[in-house]
């Protein structure tokens, strides 16, 4: 690091050369921009290209800038405008001394053709010269989506992603997946930059990632009002600037800078309320109980051992008295018992989903004020976002308060610094859910429906109860309840997070020459995450009481520093030339101590615990990467780019460290060569074609032996034996085995692409096409443990995405008063491993069950389960010793058809499972659309979102436990007579497709038995819980409403205000009968997606909020 | 020439930037793991050695074997499933997996070659009884099993058919024999919490361990037994563990970390198992009464009461494993219990019931008075009573039906499994294991051909539906 600082010197050095050779000698450029109908258009973009000077305009539409008369020799030059919506416009101009006034009236175009795109490292360019698909979503629709995660932001904003909401709780991550995964291992997150700077997006899980509490994305860090615009550079080719690490696309984000003119100033508040968005269906008919009768228990300290499931008696007074009688407990015991339970005689029943929930609300409010002149501007903005979650209590919260200052000043007409410094405090309060006996949806969902959880505290003891253990005495303040009851959970568990966070970065914009300029960026980004998760005394998941203390401290640092040269050499012929260097340094730390066995009840503090462990680690990787790129525009319509970036970086292993990433593109806007023809139907018709490398390299020390403590543990994995023992340090060797060969995983990827415009505006149409391949996998191949490991972190495999991309936008509407726009998304995305080396199959992504697999011929993540016995026409199929598909031949029945059972092998009517694992689905959709709509009315703007995704499907796990427990809905059916197979005569049918086989017809018993084994989560058939997890929702619907009429101002003292309504997330339509079909257990920390084991739910919102400007 | 000062500065700043960074990517923390050790030595692999041993004896999925032997019975979750054996490749992929990966054969070949390299022969033959141990486990559970090409980086290893691998691991236990008898080497000194470094403890544990394979290896295809294994059985048995004192036991403490792991299992997954009603009706057969409350609790009518194999009976009793609980890997009352079996299957029933009734004298059980199949019988249900929680009670049920189990009332088989899946990892990694479907089609256990007939003649329930031999 002390080159770095010693660099940092010898640039700022540089700097102090520049200022003392500025002149002062000015000529002076104004003028005013305006649109078709005389109103003044404001940060509008006015400048003379070759000589990169320029000014933005104000709220009036007045420019103003300078050349000094060391430039101004009298030589013609272009002044140029443009601004976002607007066709450009440019005029030649002479530079004489004195004041030249040029105005500029622009006329709309919708198409953002000449927008500057941001193309990474520090590259800029416009639209038509592009050669691959940039999308660029705009900071108003980031803001106007009201959601306070960036990342959520993004749902239905662009073509081929997939933006997932781990569920609704505060604080909650987001995940975002371009283009389909590349890779078997990792988050499956893009490179997030922000003003030139990597920031990190990591999700850290204190616990497992499918339990414990949620965890932000760190991304979430960034208040969206903050943002300017955001590009996604979704393929190789847009993606390959930034090397090694761009395998999964970059985002790029632009912050807010200020504006040159009046200081504006602008408080822009909302509140929103949020509730679930769905109820989860359960049984009130029957109770606690097994087989019948009840398993409810009364004695102080006594554990329901029968009442862990809801297969008990009806929930009438007779039928529940009768559920006591046996050897033990006459009629008059019966009726004791149930007077102590029911004193009223009557059984109340709770809705153990609904009972959690409340309204949520969060209060969001930005106050900025930003300005500038023609040589400086400055940004400085403060937020806060406070958000108190739908969970009952105010124990689920998520506090983010951020400020931001950017600025930038003109040394001289050659030299420009700027700053940008952001800081960010987050604090957070979670809830335990998932996988997880304390978790609040497994505890309550699998509550008999007659007992109250409400009362979680013994009226004697004013301990912990549950409906496991409902009458708890003082000796069993150390005694788990089974399941924790998640009133408890709520109310005495705690879980936060503290967060502090610095990020920012110093740019330096040196222009030695007209044709050359250097930027140099650096740039940092720290946090310290500190996190505390405490079980008190009598929670189930450590009864004595445990504490988990984590620290996460990630420090980067970044460098990044660039030439450019460019000359037009004569108007059919530009060319600019670009050579870069990028440092950068990550640093990753993290302590976790854990304290069991409190000593006393509280203080949750590491010195309240009988045995603390802790242990720490550091990830650390240093890149070092050089890069160019070599432009061509040619007669203004053949738009040439190839560039190339050499990374190094410390995760390989010594002598193969450094790695290539080639790409090329070119653009041919090839309606200026149909010469007028059609221009009254076509605008505009550009051709792209693109190629690209991008890479991704190994976790670090993935090639060097790691010996460990290692831990056996029981089957529920919390207590464990470790290899320290009896005082002696025990190590085991690695079950991964070293490698040193590694190479980066690499992939390739062509994209073919058209843009047209049609009808002077009306519509625009970009259609893409890309296919690519990523090559060198890295994954932890299995080994044979025969050999003694059971993983290598190999080059092992091959994955190709590919995909096609249409967006159509169309303007009905473009009067004044009077607008509507339309805009239609559609893509999809085929993602299939194409092979494995060394391996049928490998289990990929966590936070599941070990379902998600990775196998020659599916997408990454199929979900693997087994099925019961069918017809598999062309398979090998005889299990048990019977020959199925010999069966279903005989008999003709269709392929798939269910084969049920004449007790041959179980039990007679039934179906048997096959044990050969299979595809059963992935979580991959078919298409993703969505469907933008905004109408403006004068001041009246309405807007809609729909956000569609068809096919993929989910594993519903909880339903299928839910049976298993006798408390979802569909078990009110038990003790009924069904066969499997459509209904015939009187009897119903239970499994209602093709059923064949010896045994089909036959009439069963649907009961406890039957959701218990078979036809519950904890049997064997995990495919009868793969359901399609399709949607459309309804993301975003919103009205506003802009005040500025003169009163405005005479009365507030402000230039305009908005006012807006909006809703988020109304209105969800799907099949999927789980929580929600876009819940995502694990959240961002795992590309899996499609996990459904007692997630909390999602929201629905609504928003209020208003903006005052001046 | 303002410009070209520019340009140098500019230059000059880019070549600093450029060259000054040779070592960015080197350096401690980036080319080394500062978070692992990278070497290990056979002390410290004997530690890690000794804790995955016991402790596969206590957690899933040698579970399964006191649950398919019903001494627990599993009633609720995925025990219940597992009791009615819809157990599947991965319900024993990670018992495979440890068979040859970290704190398995890996690790005890590791510290057998530093052992080797110091002339600590005490230490090797140590280690080769945990080879022993383990490999023997693995072929009594699986069958054929990687044993001779096992630990090639290169090649992916063969089945060794059963009787080969036990072949071998009566070779590595001789080698033992040797190593331990020769009287070189230290030992793993402190490091050895089974038995302190003491030689001659596992010596005897040594001979046990032989004679437990000789009396699993005894029986023929045809369903008799090989009078001369039984004999070497039985001469084993004679050099094998002569007392309690020389019981090779897990080991636990208060200590977190230290835990029995069935005690952390009961409080994890309350709920999940129940005393198996036939281990209780056993041992109450067996007159042993003394085991019952140190292997559960009464219920609430003051009761020791079992359930059913696939679910919860009424008013079950609860185990009364302690966090400190101790459980036998080799015993002493294994060792007689081989001895009299060898005895009585040899001619000796004389020697058979002094061997028994002397072993039943340690432990405060009355003397039996039994004959024939009476003393098999009592001579069986003595060790499936004293080997509670362990594998044993489930090799000796598939090699002589007993006890006579019925099978589960929801049985997804109509038999119990012979043996386990090979793990998912070794199956789709190792084209020498056979398909899943070929494995469920052929769940006979060479070893063990199926029993007709329980020692009492009856037909056995668990064993006589049971595909092929």
């Amino acid at each position: 690091m002390k080159r770095f600082a010693v660099r940092a010197v010898l640039i700022a050095g540089a700097v102090g050369i520049s200022v003392a050779c500025a002149t002062a000698q000015e000529v002076v450029i104004t003028g005013r921009v305006t649109n078709e109908a005389g109103l003044p258009l404001g940060s509008a973009s006015v400048l003379i290209e070759q000589m990169r000077l320029g000014a933005q305009t104000n709220d009036a539409g007045v420019y103003r800038f300078t050349v000094p008369t060391a430039r101004a020799q009298g030589q013609s030059v272009t002044l140029s405008t443009r601004l976002i919506g607007y066709r450009p416009n440019s005029a030649p101009i002479t530079l004489q001394p004195g004041t030249i006034t040029h105005d500029f009236v622009l006329t709309t175009a919708q198409l953002i053709l000449q927008q500057v795109v941001i193309t990474g490292a520090g590259t800029i360019t416009t639209s038509e010269k592009l050669g691959n698909k940039i999308d660029m979503v705009q900071g108003t629709d980031i803001a106007n989506s009201h959601e306070t995660n960036v990342v959520e932001a993004l749902a239905g904003k662009a073509p081929n992603i997939i933006v997932t909401s781990q569920s609704g709780d505060p604080g909650a991550s987001s995940s975002i997946m371009i283009r389909g995964i590349k890779s078997f291992s990792g988050d499956g997150q893009p490179l997030f930059v922000v003003d030139g700077v990597p920031l990190d997006n990591s999700t850290i899980n204190v616990d497992a990632n499918n339990a414990g509490v949620v965890a932000p994305n760190r991304m979430s860090d960034i208040n969206p009002d903050d943002i300017e615009s955001i590009n996604i550079l979704k393929g190789a080719a847009a993606a390959a600037i930034y090397g090694a690490r761009a395998a999964q696309g970059v985002v790029l984000i632009t912050t807010k800078s200020g504006k040159p003119g009046q200081t504006r100033y602008s408080l822009r508040s909302s509140y929103s309320m949020d509730d679930v968005n769905k109820r989860y269906p359960l049984q009130t008919k029957f109770g606690q109980g097994t087989g019948g009768l009840s398993g409810a228990c009364f004695g102080i300290d006594q554990v329901c051992t029968r009442g862990k499931f809801s297969y008990g008696p009806e929930l009438t007074p007779a039928a529940y008295k009768a559920g006591f009688l046996s050897s033990s407990c006459n009629a008059a015991c019966a009726d004791a018992r149930f007077a102590q339970l029911f004193p009223s005689g009557l059984i109340p029943t709770y809705d153990h989903f609904a009972e959690l929930f409340e309204q949520g609300h969060e209060f969001n409010s930005t106050l900025s004020v930003s300005g500038g002149d023609d040589r400086r501007t400055f940004y400085l903005s403060a937020a806060r976002d406070a958000h108190n979650g739908y969970i009952v209590g105010n124990n689920d919260n998520y506090n983010r308060s951020t400020l931001r200052l950017k600025a930038t000043q003109k040394l001289s007409d050659r030299f420009q610094v700027g700053g940008n410094l952001a800081y960010v405090d987050t604090r957070g309060s979670f809830i335990q859910r998932g996988n997880n006996v304390s978790g609040i949806m497994l505890g309550s969902l699998r509550t008999p429906p007659e007992f109250n959880n409400q009362n979680f505290l013994d009226p004697t003891s004013h301990l912990h109860r549950s409906y496991r253990f409902p009458n708890p005495s003082a000796a069993t303040v150390r005694n788990g309840r089974g399941y924790d009851n998640p009133f408890f959970v709520i109310n005495e568990e705690t879980a936060t997070s503290s967060l502090s966070r610095v990020f920012g970065n110093v740019d330096l914009d040196y222009q030695p020459m007209d044709w050359l300029t250097f930027k140099y960026t650096g740039g940092g980004d720290y946090y310290s995450d500190e996190r505390l998760e405490a079980f008190p005394l009598t929670n189930s998941t450590l009864p004595s009481g445990a504490l988990n203390r984590a620290n996460f401290v990630n420090y980067v640092l970044d460098h990044n520093l660039l030439a450019i040269a460019q000359k037009t050499f004569n108007p059919n012929f530009a060319s600019s030339v670009t050579v870069g260097q990028n440092l950068n340094s990550t640093r990753f730390r993290q302590i976790y101590a854990s304290g069991t066995n409190l000593l006393a009840p509280e203080p949750f503090k590491l010195s309240n615990a009988v045995t603390i462990v802790a242990n720490d680690g550091e990830q650390n990787v240093h890149r070092e990467s050089y890069f160019g790129q070599l432009t061509f525009d040619l007669f203004s319509q053949l738009y040439l780019t190839g560039a190339v970036r050499q990374d190094g970086s410390s995760a390989f292993a010594q002598n193969n460290r450094r790695h290539w990433y080639p790409k090329a593109s070119a653009a041919w806007t090839f309606s200026d060569a149909l010469h007028g023809r059609w221009s009254d139907k076509l605008d505009f018709a550009k051709a792209r074609v693109a190629y690209g490398v991008t890479g991704k390299e190994p976790a670090p020390y993935s090639t060097i032996p790691a010996y460990g403590v290692n831990l056996f543990c029981d089957y529920g994995g919390v207590y464990c034996n470790r290899t320290v023992f009896q005082g002696q340090g025990g190590l085991l060797s690695p079950t991964t085995r070293p490698n040193d060969k590694l190479r980066p995983e690499r992939t390739r990827e062509n994209e073919y692409g058209l843009d047209f415009g049609f009808w002077r505006g009306f519509a625009d149409l970009s259609l893409t096409y890309y296919d690519s391949k990523s090559d060198d996998v890295i994954f932890g191949l299995p080994l044979s443990p025969s050999s003694g490991y059971t993983l290598q972190v190999q080059n092992a495999a091959t994955i190709t995405n590919k995909g096609t991309e249409v967006t159509l936008n169309l303007h009905p509407l473009r009067r004044t008063a009077l607008g509507w726009d339309l805009s239609l998304l559609w893509s999809r995305n085929r993602n299939r491993v194409q092979s494995i080396t060394g391996a049928e199959e490998v289990v990929v992504g966590s936070g599941n069950f070990g379902q998600s697999v990775a196998k020659p011929g599916y997408p990454v993540g199929s979900i693997e389960e087994f099925d019961f016995a069918r017809c598999r026409y062309g398979e090998a199929n005889v299990i048990n010793g019977v020959d199925i598909n010999a069966y279903c031949t005989a008999h003709k029945a269709p392929q798939g058809a269910l084969y049920i059972d004449d007790g041959s092998v179980g039990e007679a009517g039934f179906p048997f499972v096959d044990y050969t694992p299979r595809i059963v689905g992935s979580w991959e959709p078919k298409w993703q659309g969505s469907i933008r709509n905004a109408f403006r009315f004068g001041k009246i703007q309405v807007s809609g979102l729909l956000d569609i995704k068809k096919g993929g499907q989910a594993w519903d796990g909880t339903r299928g436990a839910l049976y298993s427990y006798g408390t979802h809905k569909d078990t009110e059916i038990r003790g009924g007579t069904f066969a499997f197979g459509p209904s015939a005569g009187s009897t119903k049918g239970y499994y209602t497709n093709s059923v064949t086989g010896p045994g089909a017809g036959t009439a069963v018993v649907i009961d406890q038995g039957w959701f218990q084994d078979l036809g519950g989560a904890f049997g064997d058939n995990g495919a009868q819980f793969v359901e399609d997890a399709g949607y459309v929702k309804l993301r975003e619907i919103s009205v506003a409403y802009t005040l500025d009429r003169p009163f405005v101002k005479r009365l507030l003292g402000l230039s305009s205000v908005d006012l807006r309504v909006a809703g988020r997330n109304l209105k969800t339509w799907t099949n999927y009968q789980g929580i929600d079909p876009e819940s995502n257990l694990a959240g961002a920390s795992g590309f899996i997606q499609g996990f459904d084991w007692f997630n909390n739910p999602q929201t629905r919102s609504v928003v209020i909020s208003i903006g005052l400007n001046r | 020439m303002r410009r070209i000062f520019n340009v140098g500065v500019a230059a000059l700043l880019l070549a600093a930037t450029v060259s000054g960074c040779s070592d960015f990517l080197k350096g401690n923390a980036l080319t080394t793991n500062p978070n692992s050790p990278s070497t290990v030595t056979a002390d410290q692999l004997f530690t890690g050695v000794q804790v995955a041993n016991q402790a596969r004896y206590e957690t899933y999925p040698y579970q399964l074997f006191p649950l398919w032997s019903q001494q627990i019975s599993g009633v609720a979750r995925q025990w219940i499933t597992l009791a009615d054996f819809g157990n599947d490749e991965f319900t024993s992929d990670g018992a495979f997996s440890a068979i040859f990966t970290t704190g398995g054969l890996v690790d005890i070949r590791a510290i057998q070659d530093t052992a080797r390299a110091h002339s600590n022969r005490k230490f090797l033959g140590i280690a080769r009884i945990y080879e022993a141990l383990i490999v023997g486990d693995a072929a009594d559970i699986w069958g054929d099993i990687p044993y001779a090409g096992a630990l090639s980086a290169t090649t992916k290893a063969v089945l060794d058919p059963q009787a080969q691998a036990f072949g071998r691991v009566q070779q590595a236990l001789d080698s033992a024999v040797l190593d331990l008898a020769s009287g070189s080497g230290v030992g793993p000194i402190s490091r050895d919490f089974v038995y302190g470094n003491d030689g001659t403890k596992y010596l005897a544990a040594a001979h046990t361990l032989k004679a437990r394979y000789y009396m699993h290896t005894s029986k023929k295809a045809d369903g008799t037994y090989d009078a001369a294994v039984l004999a070497n059985a039985k001469a084993q048995a004679l050099l094998g563990i002569s007392s309690e004192a020389g019981d090779w036991m897990t080991l636990h403490s208060g200590a977190t970390g230290e835990e029995n792991l069935l005690f952390g299992f009961l409080i994890d997954r309350a709920g999940d198992i129940d005393p198996g009603a036939v281990l209780v009706n056993e041992i109450n057969a067996a007159g042993a009464t003394q085991l019952l409350p140190q292997y559960f609790t009464t219920n609430s009518v003051g009761a020791y009461q079992g359930s059913p194999p696939d679910r919860s009976g009424s008013n079950p009793s609860a185990f009364a494993v302690k966090i400190d609980t101790r459980f036998g890997i080799i015993t002493f009352a294994e060792n007689q219990m081989i001895l009299a079996e060898a005895q009585f299957r040899l001619g000796d029933a004389a020697g058979a019931l002094t061997t028994l009734n002397a072993y039943r004298a340690t432990q405060g059980e009355a003397a039996l008075a039994v004959a024939g199949s009476g003393l098999l019988t009592a001579i069986l249900r003595e060790k499936y009573i004293h080997l509670f929680y362990g594998p044993q009670p489930y090799f000796d049920y598939l090699r002589t039906c007993y006890p006579n189990l019925a099978l589960p009332l929801a049985s997804k088989l109509p038999f119990i499994p012979a043996r386990l899946f090979y793990g998912y990892t070794e199956r789709i990694t190792n084209t020498n294991i056979p398909s899943v479907s070929t494995q469920s089609s052929h769940p006979a256990n060479a070893n063990y051909p199926k029993n007709l007939v329980d020692p009492t003649g009856a037909s056995c329930l668990g064993q006589r539906n049971r595909p092929g031999t």
